[in-house]
């Protein structure tokens, strides 16, 4: 390896560590490197909500797992269970933004 | 995961009339990010009988920096009893519901978050923002975030240096949201490796626990010439 790779090499990894500490302890950015901020920030999250009308019904958030995965052409299928047999399907496209 | 942090005005200084009682609702340990310094993670290590390498692995996300949440988006130390490491509770856990701004001078204020719509918690004015802090037990936390601010400066300038020597030939520096853990974060594994090259005793106490990472990393930065 050069002299050359090799520095260049070891200020990545300077900077991967510059980066790690300064989220760390709450250092946003290089602009604010003397200014930090420290509290509970908050998880943005998608809810499914269900609607009577204009009434809400009931709302629960959609599981991380299931949101890592969700993008704009994927269709949102909710689909009715009975005794582990499904049954109807309501969805909607959410890309085209119509009933399925 | 996203997180993103809520509005908050820092009009509050420590002489401020403020005052908090938590009624252990636990409202406040769901949907968190909760950021994890160098030394939080080692005061979580020792309470819970593990490395700091153990307590990365399992209980942080977001490249060693945040704890992890559950799929409930409960915190992962979060028991039927409430906090399971309450002792060694992490800073932002202590300050809640307030958050800290530390300005560049070193000026710091503290401001209000919003509080969850069902909470138990009790605000008044019964006392000053310094006196919730200190019933908090903030300042070994503070006072271990100054050592490691000071190491954080040092190591920017060395990478901005290494910058105009090169050209401007690296990456931009950018706060990773779910970067990789870089190792140097690891206290435990840093200080094991660090007085192995070296034949030095491991230290026991907390505090010189933080001295020889501190040196640790130091001794790296002045591997590269910083």
């Amino acid at each position: 390896m050069s002299d050359q790779e090799t520095t260049r090499r070891e200020t990545l990894k300077l900077a991967a560590a510059v980066a790690a500490f300064g989220t760390a302890l709450g250092y946003r950015r290089t602009a604010d490197a003397a200014g930090k901020t420290e509290l509970k920030t908050e998880l943005k999250h998608v809810e499914l909500k269900l609607y009577d009308g204009g009434r809400l019904v009931h709302s629960c958030p959609i599981p991380q797992s299931a949101l890592k995965q969700l993008k704009a052409e994927h269709k949102l299928e909710i689909k009715l269970f009975v005794n582990n047999k499904a049954g109807d399907t309501l969805g909607w496209d959410l890309k085209a933004n119509k009933k399925l | 995961m996203e997180f993103v942090a809520p509005p908050v005005v820092f009009d509050k200084t420590r002489a401020s009339r403020w005052s908090y009682v938590c009624h252990a609702c636990s409202r406040c340990c769901y949907g968190k990010g909760i950021q994890v310094a160098p030394y939080e993670v080692l005061r979580l290590a020792r309470n819970l009988g593990i490395s700091t390498t153990d307590v990365l692995a399992r209980h942080t996300e977001g490249g060693g920096m945040r704890l992890r949440l559950r799929e409930n988006g409960a915190c992962t130390f979060l028991t039927e009893r409430g906090c399971g490491v309450h002792a060694d509770r992490p800073l932002v856990c202590r300050f809640y519901p307030l958050g800290r701004q530390v300005a560049a001078d070193g000026g710091e204020t503290f401001g209000d978050l919003p509080p969850h719509p069902q909470t138990e918690g009790e605000y008044g004015d019964d006392g000053t923002v310094d006196d919730y802090l200190r019933a908090q037990g903030v300042a070994p936390f503070i006072a271990a975030g100054e050592r490691y601010g000071a190491l954080y400066r040092r190591m920017e300038e060395a990478l901005l240096r290494r910058r105009d020597e090169t050209g401007g030939d690296i990456p931009p520096i950018e706060m990773p949201v779910d970067a990789p853990l870089t190792s140097w974060l690891d206290v435990d594994a840093t200080v094991a490796a660090y007085c192995a090259e070296r034949g030095l005793p491991i230290p026991a106490g907390l505090d010189d626990t933080v001295t020889m990472h501190i040196r640790a990393v130091e001794a790296w930065l002045e591997s590269l010439g910083a």
